[in-house]
């Protein structure tokens, strides 16, 4: 099967997604589609698997040209497509979610019997009658490639596959693909961000920038090149450049954040027994699977779930079983994952958003905005603009720019997901400032090379359940991914020590 | 208190909850599809208006159940086509709907209004009516108690077993992922919406036909619409819970009138009054899972958790935005 993108614009109001792209695609190969955050890879590929219509241009498939593909016409031309966020029906069991895989429904006996069929050709391991909510993210994706595989996909698109799994699904996923495109009829289109991913499995990789096509390489392509195809000329020399080392603790004296024993409830998960010290100046990172334990942690430090046992000092005041606000009195300050949802208002203004974090000084909110928001923080709206007109780095720099400078503990979650090379580059910068000045940070992100690039000390959580805590020393990826999967402990490994 | 006065308070839950039944099924199809239909109050009494008249014209009962039906997937129809293909507000649509259909029912039904007319009649299965206590109630009485049986099996088994029910839930959880995978999603909302509004109707004319027969002003089936909508919130759209559900607020309404006789001393119309509040605390200790503060209270008294029902779960994807808190 060969697939030709032939001219593609694509846009959404005044922004232009795809800007006249054109790409072939080969039977036979893995080609990767790179490119930074909003560069326009994911819209890309929803034009090809049919999700959105183009404006110009054509989808030309073995010889056969069309202006624009249906999910239906995708899916009869054996175009699946899994995204970077699963599009399944959680609440629905696995059997029910794979009968509805596009087509004619299954029967619950067909369903069944062609899902353990393929689960056993691809040694996926998937229980019928548990509904999807309870899965992982890597079993969702299991579920999904299962899906696409039983309805005889020819070309798979995987939007940023490897986001909130282990280095060993990554590997397993990579087996898979590799298998998938063998027999020289089929082929994968892999979109990422990542450049290694690319490099370790594509055979070809075309680059998007600014809703442009950017250049095209042929494996074994050149980092330096691929960087500046990316990112421009400029940003690719910092992005190459290893980050500095993560800042070491100011000093042994009082911690920032004491627990003992600490118990969270969150609203779906129970945190039990967690004990841990943070000093001032350090950056601790969490790593654990999505729904490990991990984001209950730093809600639970927060204040936003409760601490229902245990004890919980912060800056030596006891707040175990307090309201958020003692939280924020204390000087502990959180950044949510979902930014726009449980960090902004969206339809109040940015001045608004300056007044209700800094109440006393409402009179003063437009020069804080021109001083704080825009001068330090390179925000780029007008104080009048709403909320949810801010891009996703906007979004992020507003926050961290509402945050006091005293704050004693910066908690974040996620903090750099979706955000572009140069807004993720300043957000570190920040954090490591504010270590410096003597904050503590307690981060988790879902990017592991991410997390053991900044991070000083990781905190890695599996099954709710503190797994080990590691100083940088003995950071290693493949260690790290086997904790927070529990492929291995803490105590098997003798690399750290829980305390 | 005697056996057969047991049995026939039985019976009268019965009887009185069918028509209640229906409707809240139907809001549960229409919902769990994602479609929120509240024109369900206008629904069912305009319905019960055109029941009854189209019984009384042509002297057939069933023809104007039939009529009633088709009434209230008509009422649907609108409500979709606004909702589902216009992009207006489906609930300030339903909304209006209900106060529109009411005032029709009325003006519509002025020339049949305190007029003698058909009804369905009782109907005894032989055998089955003989069973001891509850055969009387099932199968001794009248079609209406079967009929909201069979709808509620009908309904059951559609969403629970066949491959199109299947896809009403998968829609009504994700339209973009039901998308995703092919599904026509606006036609088949529109289709459960209409099989709703086809299920209240039917609701309303057992009303005028059976349970409440005959027309006026009031007609007598005004709120329970209204009664329907709060049922399927509180059964957590789940069609046996939901069924469970109308036939205690029937049980409820009947043990107001039971206690009046008993109780002649008392206001009569704290026995009408008392059912809704009664309903609402019920409603809410079978819900109580859902509550912070009752979650914290079972985590220290294990007891309490183990006491309560359990939660029947949230509202399907598609309408959880109009429905729950949020936080």
């Amino acid at each position: 099967m060969d697939v030709v993108l032939s001219h593609i614009v694509k846009r959404f109001g005044q922004l232009i997604a795809n800007d006249d792209v054109s790409l072939t695609l080969e039977a036979g190969r893995i080609h990767g589609l790179l490119g930074e955050n909003g560069a326009g890879k994911s819209t890309l590929m929803k034009v090809l698997c049919g999700q959105l219509s183009p404006e110009a241009g054509e989808i030309v498939v073995d010889g056969a040209a069309h202006a624009r593909l249906t999910p239906d016409a995708a899916a009869a031309l054996g175009i699946g497509m899994l995204p970077q966020d699963p599009l399944d029906f959680p609440p629905l069991r696995v059997w029910e979610n794979f009968a509805l895989g596009g087509g004619p429904v299954l029967t619950r006996r067909e369903a069944r019997s062609r899902l353990e069929a393929v689960c056993s050709r691809m040694g996926f391991c998937l229980r019928p009658d548990v509904p999807v909510a309870d899965l992982t993210v890597a079993e969702r994706q299991h579920l999904e490639l299962a899906r696409l595989f039983d309805r005889d996909v020819r070309l798979l698109i995987l939007d940023e596959p490897t986001s909130g799994i282990s280095p060993a699904q990554k590997r397993t996923l990579f087996a898979v693909l590799r298998a998938f495109v063998s027999d020289g009829r089929r082929l994968v289109a892999l979109v990422t961000h990542k450049l290694t991913e690319a490099r370790e499995l594509c055979d070809a990789v075309a680059i998007l920038r600014h809703g442009r096509l950017a250049g095209s390489f042929a494996a074994p392509f050149d980092t330096q090149d691929v960087l500046t195809a990316m990112f421009g000329a400029e940003v690719a020399a910092t992005a190459t450049a290893a980050p500095p080392p993560p800042p070491e603790p100011l000093g042994l004296g009082t911690p920032v954040l004491r627990a003992a024993n600490l118990v969270i409830a969150d609203d779906k998960a129970v945190l039990r027994d967690v004990s841990l010290e943070v000093h001032p100046g350090e950056i601790v990172g969490l790593a654990g699977i999505s729904g490990g334990g991990q984001e209950a942690l730093l809600r639970g430090l927060a204040g936003i779930a409760r601490s229902v046992a245990g004890e919980l000092a912060i800056g030596g005041r006891d707040l175990a079983g307090r309201p958020a606000t003692d939280f924020l009195a204390a000087g502990v300050h959180y950044l949510p994952a979902a930014r726009m949802e449980e960090g902004l208002f969206p339809g109040l203004s940015l001045l608004d958003h300056v007044r209700l974090a800094f109440p006393d000084k409402r009179r003063e909110a437009r020069a804080i905005f021109a001083e704080r928001c825009v001068g330090r923080f390179r925000l780029t709206n007008t104080p009048n603009a709403r909320a949810d007109a801010l891009s996703g780095g906007n979004q992020q720099r507003l926050l961290l720019s509402l945050i006091p400078d005293d704050t004693r503990l910066l908690l974040a979650d996620n903090p750099t997901r979706g955000l572009d090379a140069a807004s993720i580059a300043q957000i570190w910068d920040h954090f490591r400032e504010r270590a410096a000045a003597g904050a503590a940070v307690v981060f988790f992100s879902e990017d592991l090379d991410e997390l053991l690039a900044q991070a000083g000390r990781v905190l890695v959580f599996f099954n709710r359940d503190m797994a080990a805590d590691l100083p940088a020393a003995s950071l290693d990826p493949g260690l790290v991914g086997d904790l927070m999967t529990g492929r291995s402990t803490a105590a098997a490994n003798g690399g750290g020590s829980a305390p | 208190m005697t056996v057969d006065y047991a049995s026939a308070l039985v019976a009268a839950v019965f009887f009185a909850a069918a028509p209640l039944m229906l409707a809240a099924l139907g809001e549960t199809v229409s919902e769990r599809g994602g479609v929120i239909n509240l024109s369900m109050d206008g629904t069912v009494l305009f319905a019960a208006m055109a029941a009854f008249a189209v019984a009384r014209g042509c002297g057939n009962p069933w023809l104007g159940l039939l009529a009633g039906a088709g009434a209230g997937a008509a009422i649907a129809l609108i409500l979709a086509v606004f909702g589902l293909f216009l992009g207006a507000s489906e609930l300030a649509v339903g909304f209006v709907l209900t106060l529109f259909c009411r005032e029709l029912a009325y003006f519509m039904g002025h020339g049949v209004a305190r007029q003698p007319g058909p009804d369905l009649g009782s109907l005894s299965v032989p055998g089955l009516s003989d069973i001891p206590f509850l055969g009387q109630a099932l199968f001794g009485q009248s079609p209406v108690v079967l009929l909201s049986l069979a709808a509620l099996g009908l309904v059951w088994w559609f969403l629970a077993r066949t491959r199109p029910g299947l896809v009403l839930r998968a829609v009504g959880e994700s339209p973009r992922a039901a998308a995703s995978r092919g599904v026509a999603v606006r036609r088949v909302q529109l289709l459960c919406c209409l099989a709703g509004g086809a299920l209240a109707g039917c609701a309303g004319g057992l009303y005028s036909l059976s349970v409440k027969p005959g027309w006026g002003h009031p007609q007598g089936c005004e709120g329970a619409g209204w009664i329907a909508l709060a049922i399927v919130i509180f059964g957590g759209w789940k069609p046996v819970r939901v069924a469970f559900g109308a036939l205690f607020f029937a049980a409820i309404q009947v043990a107001g009138i039971a206690l009046q006789d008993a109780l002649p001393g008392l206001s009569g119309a704290l026995f009408q009054i008392a059912p809704f509040p009664v309903m609402i605390l019920t409603l809410l200790a079978v819900n109580l899972r859902r509550s912070t503060a009752f979650r914290e209270a079972a985590r220290r008294v294990p007891l309490l958790g183990r006491l309560m029902p359990r939660s029947a779960g949230g509202a399907p994807g598609a309408i959880a935005g109009a429905l729950d808190k949020g936080f």
